[in-house]
């Protein structure tokens, strides 16, 4: 917090201000009802993401001037209800009363959907109840002209003022500053009281015993934070900071109650939609129809979700975005390594031959490219995301797909991040925020990193064009692109797999039913969409870039010290079980050879030896812990081979040649797919593991992540290997 | 509950995914897409508990249990 108080400071003219800090205005509402792009208005370029304390969930904010004054807008993440069950859903009420290490707000706005009064009325009731200073923002008024609801009874009803807003193209937004302003001064709030059952209030009174003292000092109403506790706090709740007394209490009133034969919940939930309930009929002129929004989409729909003609659009739009990541994205990566290399070349040009180029050029720009070069792919990524989201079509495709990723125990949400890991696991683990809870994020960004993403396509394809014939097996099949299919096959059914263990062990959660909510179809918003993406790249350049950037370095240093002796002291390969096969060629070791990274690969070289790898695969395994396809490069060093093309023709033909001290081909087809099924599985991306560190936020996860993923590899690629001995492959 | 599917609530069957799953509800005027377990462990029981209502959950277990699209 304080960081963002020292960023806005200097924007704040000391005379106009009484207090240091500006004023806070927190932003609340129903997902899908178009908060964030009010938001987006209101805040205008200067929007900060940070991170609330103590969890994983993203805090969005902003400076609004408002007159002579600014203040400083946070957008609370989207809730139906400020009930929760675990620390991340528990963030609203904290952040809108200021509990947990959050500051304390001036003013709620909560922003409820025009055409979902009854059910956006539920969480605005809530906050009545808190008695916090609250101002409705009545936002897609734009859909509901045919039958706009009476804001001035709403706001009369409630005790609140309300502002009609539509958030999409700005209208109503000079209202909306101007209603914040008045009520940042006159700070209104409800006197409404929703009448619950007698027996419940007994209840309440008891919880109010044993509220923390934080909490009761807060100028909130005790009864509705009592009521927030009984109806958040549960035998297996994942909240923090409850202190025992009120957990004990409040299971104790339950269980109470339930051997009376009352339903809490129904007691709680029951009576204020009945209060809703009551005040509706005052909001409309006639009975609430369907909003003519909704109608449009169920037309709309009756195409999209049709069992045959839905699935072809989807699969086309599907095709669309995957092809936009796979191919479109080609020539920019293109262009931006061109344009690291010129920038190397320049350099190596103008800085004397040493360690300190070497570290420049290799490490640093090298470094900084392996970062920039992700931006393509997460860029456009981001831009399908957000059209999709915009459109309402992302909860369309959760909608038509929940059924299949039910079966991987994920989310139908899921679907586009594990569609994108085929072309690069970075933005596919980016798009995982996507998903509300946060066992599904985590269960995703654990197995997307098993498909098969386009950084082992290079390694694949060396392999199978140095070691296997190009001959046809199965009755007509070309071996070669068969295996290329097939590695494909193998990731999807491993990611499946693991889906189903990680699901049911490690990452079991509480069940959380899925809430799906079909938003009606609407224009997506370009600019926010360009936000969005701005957004997220400048977060992965900041946070993840910065890791990345450091792990190229070290990769350099493991790879490049220490520098061999000079040409006329090398000795023979210490490794002697190993011969060169090729009779001229020098036997000089290599650089890569004697630096700490090539120690370390003979060294493990007992270790790999039964999965069927020397030691000169065990380098190129650690030199593709940059990235996958630096594997082809990193041989191609041990082999002293430079500048490599895309082809690598010499290096299959070096690959291929390389015999034991028997003079049997060292590396066999079965060496090959031992190795290929090692790539498929091991975690061997340190970007994939920097952004896992960013979203969760934790080393836990990303360590986890390496040893689950490596271990696998081994298991598998071992089996492979010794099981194909004993057949005698 | 808290999306407002209470005893006694109209809840109309708007479709069914074409995989079968999940089912898509009109609950107060608004769009709400659940899986089948979580609408016959969750909702219908919750219906089945207020007696005057059980015609209205009979109802809906009959539309979620196989027609496709009952409005």
């Amino acid at each position: 917090m304080t960081t963002l108080e020292a960023l806005s400071t200097p924007e704040v003219p000391r005379a106009a201000s009484p207090s240091p800090t500006p004023p806070l205005v927190v932003v609340v509402g129903n997902p899908n009802v178009g908060k964030t792009s009010l938001f987006n208005h209101l805040t205008g370029q200067n929007a900060r993401i940070g991170n609330y304390p103590g969890v994983t969930v993203e805090r969005r904010s902003g400076t609004v001037q408002l007159g002579a004054r600014s203040v400083e807008v946070v957008d609370v993440p989207g809730t139906y209800s400020l009930a929760a069950r675990s620390a991340e859903e528990q963030i609203a009420l904290e952040a809108i009363l200021g509990l947990g290490g959050n500051p304390r707000p001036s003013l709620c706005v909560v922003v409820v959907d025009a055409g979902q009064i009854a059910r956006n009325l539920y969480l605005v009731v809530q906050l009545i109840e808190l008695g916090v200073p609250l101002l409705v923002a009545v936002n897609m008024i734009d859909e509901v002209r045919d039958d706009p609801p009476n804001l001035e009874a709403l706001s009369r009803v409630l005790g609140v003022p309300c502002v009609a807003t539509d958030g999409r193209r700005g209208v109503g937004l000079p209202a909306l500053r101007e209603a914040i302003a008045r009520a940042l001064s006159d700070a209104p709030r409800s006197t409404v009281a929703i009448p619950y059952p007698n027996e419940l209030l007994a209840d309440l009174e008891g919880i109010r015993e044993v509220l923390p003292a934080e909490w009761t000092s807060g100028g909130a109403r005790e009864q509705a934070l009592a009521l927030w506790a009984l109806s958040s706090i549960e035998p297996d709740d994942e909240l923090e900071g409850i202190p025992d007394a009120l957990r004990r209490r409040c299971l104790d009133v339950r269980e109470r109650a339930e051997r009376a034969g009352r339903d809490l919940d129904l007691e709680i939930v029951g009576s204020r939609y009945a209060f809703v309930d009551r005040i509706l009929p005052e909001l409309y002129a006639r009975v609430n129809v369907h909003p003519p929004k909704r109608k449009t989409s169920e037309r709309i729909d009756r195409v999209l979700l049709h069992p045959v003609l839905g699935f072809v659009v989807f699969i086309a739009v599907m095709l669309v975005v995957f092809q936009a990541l796979f191919t479109w994205s080609e020539p920019m990566i293109g262009w931006i390594e061109a344009g690291f290399g010129g920038l190397a070349a320049v350099l190596a040009e103008h800085v004397p031959e040493g360690i300190v180029r070497d570290f420049l050029v290799q490490g640093v720009i090298g470094g900084v490219g392996n970062v920039v070069v992700f931006l393509p792919q997460i860029l456009l990524l981001f831009f399908f995301i957000g059209l999709l989201e915009d459109s309402g079509y992302m909860a369309r495709i959760a909608y038509l797909m929940d059924r299949v990723m039910k079966a991987l125990g994920l989310h139908g949400r899921a679907f586009i991040p594990m569609l994108s890991g085929f072309a690069c696991a970075v933005p596919a683990i980016l798009a995982t925020r996507t998903m509300e809870q946060k066992r599904d994020r985590l269960l995703t960004m654990m197995v997307i990193p098993l498909m098969t993403c386009s950084a082992r396509l290079p390694v694949y394809g060396l392999i199978i064009a140095a070691l296997f014939p190009p001959t046809t097996v199965l009755g007509g099949l070309p071996l070669q692109a068969t295996l290329m299919v097939g590695m494909y096959l193998f990731s999807m059914l491993t990611t499946l797999i693991a889906a189903g263990v990680l699901g049911r062990t490690v990452i079991r959660g509480r069940r959380i039913p899925l809430l799906l909510e079909l938003p009606p179809y609407r224009m997506p918003n370009l600019l926010g969409t360009l936000r969005l993406m701005r957004e997220r790249a400048f977060v992965f350049l900041r946070e993840a870039g910065t890791v990345i950037l450091a792990c190229t370095v070290v990769l350099w240093a493991l790879l490049s010290f220490p520098k061999p002796p000079e040409p006329a002291d090398a000795g023979p390969a210490p490794a002697a079980a190993v011969v060169e096969a090729d009779a001229n060629a020098p036997a000089a070791i290599t650089p890569i050879e004697h630096s700490i990274g090539g120690r370390i690969g003979k060294a493990i070289e007992p270790v790999i030896e039964p999965l069927g790898f020397d030691w000169k695969l065990g380098i190129g395994i650690i030199g593709a812990f940059a990235a996958r396809e630096v594997f082809v490069s990193t041989m191609g060093l041990v082999y002293g081979l430079e500048d490599l093309d895309d082809e690598a023709v010499p290096l299959r033909e070096r690959m291929r040649a390389e015999v034991t001290t028997h003079g049997r081909p060292r590396y066999t087809p079965l060496v090959g797919l031992s190795l290929m099924v090692f790539f498929a599985l091991s975690c061997q991306c340190m970007s994939t593991l920097a952004v896992v560190r960013r979203e969760t936020r934790s080393f836990r996860w990303p360590l986890f992540m390496f040893v689950y993923m490596t271990g696998l590899a081994y298991v598998s690629s071992l089996l492979v290997y010794q099981g194909g001995r004993l057949l005698g492959l | 509950m808290e999306l407002g599917v209470l005893p006694g609530t109209r809840v109309e069957v708007v479709g069914v995914a074409p995989l079968g799953d999940p089912i898509e509800l009109l609950v107060r005027g608004s769009s709400l897409s659940i899986r089948r377990a979580d609408a016959e462990c969750v909702e219908v029981v919750r219906f089945l508990e207020n007696e005057l209502r059980v015609e209205a959950a009979r109802e809906s277990v009959e539309e979620l249990a196989g027609v496709r699209g009952v409005r």
